[in-house]
């Protein structure tokens, strides 16, 4: 009974996020529009965390390098282009590319690449180091692209208009929209068989017990790293659609105000829940615009609500709502 | 004579200035039970994770199979066949018992790295894993959580872990730990039938289980082989009786 509920649940989610934004479609609010955009993206980035945090017990305060790395992946690719200035000459000539089918996959890509070497290193920690490590890095490579001046440093990186995808007018929003809804139900659906599956299993099986998992024949290091690498490209992706949303990326996506929002859709939303980024997503983005109309210092009242919901609901609002529920019901 | 399917030699673990285990011979044939007894600090619960792989020596060489494991990680071990218990129960709480037993027998396979088939509706696992708690005597509990099984069953379920292993060595720390003098018929009973699938080397302090199923004893004494021999030599050993009682007088 309870699973055919949490099911509801997920798919008055989904299929509301959907409802949204059609109807501001209907009537003309493309503000609206982006804002549900902006909750898919998120919800992506979060839930390529989620993998990491929740459901591995990775605490990474670093998933802003990923999610900017593929920010910046898009952007350069896109000004190479645009500029005509061939991004390699050797071994052969590339010269950036606007299309989202050639982006992605190179988004997703470099973003694992960079979490093979963040993970390979953070991961020989853990606890409080491993937050610690996976925050330098990120920190590392946002330092990085504030004082290199090729790509904008500071200024960022502007792309003016929206890459390309066959059949689409990305420009449209409702068309970016459904764009990053079907991206969003793609990563959702692969991420339930990740976690059901053998590997998913050993993975939440040594977020808990370490040694039990050692004791049975598996490589808890290897299981942890693989899962951080997929989680790394999970939330890579997702930059490089918020670079495409806003034709801009700056160093901002790279700072750790980044990661601790990524963080704070999981938790908000309810850790190693399948839908729980996207419920903290768009919680966060609803109360960001809530809030945000009442007062300037909405961020405080975000933070209130943080509190009570990792002291009086520890599994978010996720596990919140399941359990109110199963209670009333 | 039969070749031992494993051997220690010279084992030696420090802790700083402590010498938790001096030069510690030990070998377990085919069949038996070879138990390791000896009083509280004795280096017991170190010998066997020095031979888990997962303490590593100062010195000393194991050999498994005939293969030197010294240089195998915790894990290696694991899969090469050493299938241990833990002295406290240490099992996956959130997961229910059948899905511990799950782990352990795609551990065994290993191939963990596996994506998209669902572990739960495969047959491969779920079919040995089954089996193996049965095996156990936990069929009836199989859905309930681990962390709401009781304390012999948690026990219990530790060994349809390392029994799913299919290990070639048992490495049973404490299997009685906790369950009261004489531990439980239905512990022993479990325990007496696991030899026939492979030999133990089974560290227990209680000394009714202990006679009752080993085969061999080995007394360690702060950290040294004190005596090894059949449980009959062991048990009519004075000095045993005295190194138990704490009356070994210094010569």
């Amino acid at each position: 009974m309870s699973i055919t509920k949490s099911n509801a649940i997920n798919t008055l989610l989904i299929a509301g996020l959907l409802f949204a934004a059609l109807c501001a479609h209907v009537l003309s609010e493309p503000f609206i529009i982006t804002m549900a955009t902006k909750i898919a993206i998120f919800a992506i980035a979060g839930i390529g965390l989620n993998l990491a945090l929740g459901y591995g017990g990775l605490v990474s305060f670093g998933h802003a390098a990923f999610f900017g790395i593929g920010g910046y992946v898009c952007g350069i690719l896109a000004s190479h282009a645009r500029n005509f200035e061939p991004l390699t000459t050797w071994p052969f000539e590339f010269s950036g590319t606007t299309s989202m089918l050639v982006i992605w996959p190179i988004a997703i890509f470099v973003s694992s690449l960079l979490a093979l070497l963040i993970g390979a290193i953070s991961l020989r920690t853990t606890g409080v180091y491993f937050i610690m490590i996976t925050l330098a890095f990120a920190q590392m490579i946002f330092y990085f692209a504030i004082s290199w001046p090729t790509y904008g440093g500071e200024d960022g990186l502007p792309t003016y208009v929206r890459n390309s995808f066959p059949g689409v007018n990305t420009l449209n929003p409702i068309e970016y929209f459904l764009i990053c809804f079907v991206l969003l139900l793609i990563t959702l659906i692969l991420c339930s068989i990740i976690v059901n599956s053998r590997f998913g299993l050993a993975l939440q099986a040594a977020r808990q017990n370490v040694r039990r998992v050692t004791s049975v024949g598996i490589d808890v290091y290897k299981v942890k790293l693989v899962a951080f690498v997929i989680s790394g490209g999970i939330t890579g992706l997702a930059g490089a659609l918020y670079t495409d949303l806003n034709r801009f990326v700056s160093p901002s996506v790279l700072s750790w105000h980044t990661s601790g929002e990524i963080m704070i859709f999981v938790i908000l939303g309810g850790v190693a829940h399948l839908f729980g980024p996207l419920a903290g997503a768009a919680l966060f983005i609803v109360l960001e615009f809530v809030l945000g109309g009442f007062t300037e210092y909405w961020q405080m009242w975000l933070g209130a609500l943080l509190l009570l919901v990792v002291l009086y609901a520890p599994k978010g609002l996720m596990g919140a709502l399941n359990a109110s529920w199963r209670s009333h019901g | 004579m039969v070749d031992p399917i494993l051997r220690v030699k010279g084992a030696t673990k420090h802790f700083g200035a402590l010498v938790a285990c001096d030069h510690v011979d030990f070998d377990l044939k085919p069949g038996e039970i070879h138990a390791v007894i000896g009083p509280n600090g004795a280096g017991k619960s170190t010998f066997i994770k020095l031979v888990a792989g997962e303490h590593v020596p100062n010195s000393g060489e194991f050999q498994f199979c005939g293969e030197n494991i010294g240089a195998l990680s915790a894990a290696q071990r694991a899969k090469a066949g050493l299938a241990r218990t833990f002295q406290v129960s240490s099992v996956v709480n959130e997961f229910n018992a059948l899905q511990n037993v799950l782990l352990a027998v795609q551990g065994a396979s290993g191939e963990t790295f596996s994506f998209f088939k669902s572990a739960m509706r495969d047959d491969e696992l779920m079919g040995p894993a089954t089996k193996f708690l049965m095996r156990a005597g936990l069929e009836d509990r199989s859905s309930v959580l681990a962390s709401d099984l009781s304390h012999g069953e948690r026990r219990q379920l530790e060994i349809a872990m390392a029994l799913a292993m299919e290990p070639k060595v048992f490495l049973l720390d404490e299997p009685m730990a906790g369950i009261g003098p004489g531990g439980s018929k239905v512990l022993t009973d479990i325990l007496d039938q696991l030899r026939i699938e492979a030999p133990i080397l089974l560290v227990e302090h209680d000394m009714q289980v202990v006679f009752s199923l080993a085969d061999r004893i080995t007394v360690l004494v702060e950290g040294r082989n004190f005596v090894t021999g059949s449980a009959e030599d062991v048990r009519k050993n004075p000095d045993v009786k005295k190194a138990y009682l704490g009356e070994v007088v210094p010569e």
